[in-house]
């Protein structure tokens, strides 16, 4: 549906914002663009809209080489992050905010008002403005001009972010299965990484105009590529050592050691590199099979589902996750451990990701 | 209670200047006026006896009067459409932005620092019958000379175009600002969509305009309405009264005729103008405004 080769961009022809990026989305799929801000994966979206220009590089459209379209004959449509209602028209004359230019005769326009304000629960809004209107209810109306224009491909550029936590758990809910019943191709862009986890077929993480990774959102949780997408994803954030291999284990930080059990082979796969441990990857006791962490305990917190406590690791502050309400207090040394498929290891220049065993995923 | 006298003590210390410098010259000066206008006076302006509505009856008999009342419904009509369609226009062509374009800004905005009696002075010399740039240009291309400030039928149009040119560059100031603030995502909305050109500007940008448009559209006929430098420059409201507007009326009774309780009635009565058209534009015109 979308396949971009070598794309980049730049705005004073010195600077690259966006370097050499690669993908094709299929039709039907929900595509999320994931990075943090000024990653460029808004400038991305708006290439793929037409309001930015291609610097280098290809864009195919529906098979249509699209470098050069016009936004209007891309045939997509799209959500703005501050939604961009027009304050003096009414919700129904915004919803059908540009068919006219298409050419959709008044009766079809009405019908698919109507369906689209019962699917979207706006039916009994339509002549209200904007400004009468919550957030969620606008944001459900921006929706709702993009359903209406029947584009194959629907553009979204940070929908939710201007709305509160518990409408934006809603409204996550409610884009996914309207793609999923209309079979949209939608591409999202945010920097939210669990609107990424939990929307997207697939995830694309950008950095710094790069392409991290592309792959499923399991997948890139459990399998990053490298640091940078390992630190991106997941929370808390995954604990990152500077490690270094010693007779007994790994080094880290140059105080902790994560020391082997048993017959275990030394972890590292060279004598420096960086480690990182998921917080819900630690285990209570030395009932591992791997390794085996002494730390001390320096707050103790509970949500109520699940608690976690931090230690000291040398260099600042690592956290451990557990479900359920676990007794534990400050100043309590703990006993972790860790199974060895759930060491992480990269390289300690580049940040890419070393695998054990040959670079097969795990 | 003591707190709130201290707070009431507190506001009305920020309030006084203001206060003071809108009784002495603005509340003063009108009640005087409206006082002085149900008497009669003599030459020197003192009250000398009480006169009732007469002076607003002899108003609405005026034959004069109501030639000043058509000429400044003439110039109303004339300059101020012609004021926010020119200065619309190039705020349209000017908001965009492109290499260069902060030239034409600036000269779009000239007009601004030039006082009236410069630019009376400098349109005198255009609008001269035999040495007027005007007409030395229609003449070399043939055409008829045109007595701009001459003819009757034509010196209101004169003394509009002039004001015209004086007062664009203000509202095209306002207007590109306000061009400049609509949130360009609109436009890219709109481009998506695919509506453009006369469309776009008529279902976009006007609407997103709109309080922008208003208050030029306020000032510029309150300022039409107060008009009198313009006049008193280049006509004197001349020929044969073709160019007497209501303020310009006002002056002659009062500093040339010295009838001076009679041009307050005048002035009475066009204060009672100016409010309700601006009543009128508040309650009707603003209706169709839509602050964002």
């Amino acid at each position: 549906m979308i396949k971009m080769e070598n794309i980049a961009k730049s705005y004073d022809g010195n600077t690259m914002v966006i370097r050499d990026i690669g993908l094709e989305i299929k039709k039907g799929e929900f595509f999320v663009l994931l990075g943090p801000s000024g990653c460029g994966k808004s400038t991305l979206l708006r290439m793929i809209a037409g309001l930015e220009e291609i610097t280098a590089g290809d864009l195919w459209i529906d098979g249509r080489h699209a470098n050069e379209l016009l936004p209007k004959e891309r045939n997509l449509s799209m959500v703005f992050q501050n939604y961009a209602l027009f304050p003096h028209m009414t919700v129904r004359d915004n919803i059908l905010f540009g068919l006219d230019a298409r050419k959709v005769a008044k009766k079809e326009q009405d019908e698919r008002l109507n369906k689209v304000a019962e699917i979207m629960g706006l039916a009994e809004y339509l002549k209200r403005k904007p400004a009468q209107l919550s957030g969620g209810q606008r944001q459900r109306v921006a929706l709702a001009r993009s359903i209406c224009s029947q584009t194959p491909i629907c553009l979204m550029d940070e929908p939710l972010s201007n709305l509160d936590a518990k409408l934006r758990g809603q409204m996550r809910g409610e884009i996914r299965r309207i793609q999923r019943m209309l079979g949209l191709t939608i591409v999202y862009v945010t920097h939210d990484q669990v609107e990424a986890m939990t929307m997207g077929d697939r995830i694309m993480v950008l950095n710094e105009g790069c392409v991290q990774q592309i792959g499923e959102p399991l997948t890139v949780y459990n399998d990053p590529e490298n640091l940078q997408v390992a630190t991106f994803i997941g929370m808390p954030q995954m604990n990152i050592f500077r490690a270094r291999a010693e007779q007994e284990g790994l080094r880290l930080n140059g105080s902790l050691i994560l020391r082997r059990c048993g017959g275990q082979p030394c972890p590292a796969p060279a004598e420096e590199c960086i480690v990182g441990i998921r917080a819900e990857h630690f285990r209570r006791g030395n009932e591992s099979t791997g390794y085996v962490l002494e730390a001390k305990a320096a707050m103790v917190e509970y949500t109520g589902d699940e608690t976690q406590i931090s230690f000291e690791n040398g260099q600042g502050y690592s956290v451990v996750k557990w479900p359920g309400q676990i007794p534990a207090e400050a100043g309590e040394a703990l006993t972790l451990g860790v199974d060895a498929e759930h060491l992480y290891f990269f390289d300690k220049d580049t940040g890419h990701r070393i695998r054990q065993d040959g670079g097969r995923s795990q | 209670m003591k707190h709130a006298r201290h707070r009431l003590l507190g506001a009305a210390a920020y309030l006084l200047p203001a206060l003071l410098i809108f009784v002495v010259f603005t509340l003063y000066p009108f009640v005087l006026t409206c006082v002085q206008s149900v008497f009669t006076t003599n030459a020197k302006g003192d009250l000398i006896g009480f006169g009732g509505l007469d002076n607003y009856v002899r108003l609405f008999q005026s034959a004069l009067y109501r030639i000043s009342l058509k000429n400044t419904i003439v110039y109303i009509v004339l300059t101020v459409p012609g004021t926010m369609v020119l200065s619309l226009g190039m705020a349209l062509l000017t908001s965009r932005d492109r290499k260069g374009m902060g030239i034409f800004r600036t000269i779009f905005t000239l007009t601004m620092g030039i006082s009236v009696a410069a630019a009376s002075m400098f349109w005198t010399f255009m609008f001269h019958p035999t040495m007027g740039l005007l007409n030395t240009a229609i003449e070399m291309f043939g055409g008829e000379k045109i007595g701009w400030l001459t003819d009757m039928d034509i010196a209101i149009v004169s003394i509009s175009i002039v004001t015209i040119w004086m007062n664009t560059g203000y509202c095209y100031l306002i207007l590109l600002g306000g061009l400049k603030s609509i949130d360009k995502t609109y436009y890219e909305c709109a481009d998506i969509a695919g509506v453009s050109g006369w469309q776009r500007l008529k279902r976009v940008t006007l609407p997103l305009l709109s309080p922008f448009l208003f208050y030029v559209l306020v000032i510029s006929v309150v300022n039409a309405f107060q008009s009198f430098g313009v006049i008193d420059m280049m006509t004197h409201g001349g020929p044969a009264n073709s160019t007497n507007l209501l303020v310009y009326s006002i002056y002659e009774d009062v500093f040339v005729n010295y009838n001076y309780s009679f041009a307050a009635a005048q002035g009475v009565v066009l204060f009672v103008i100016v409010t309700g058209i601006s009543l009128f534009q508040m309650k009707i015109v603003e209706r169709r405004v839509t602050y964002q």
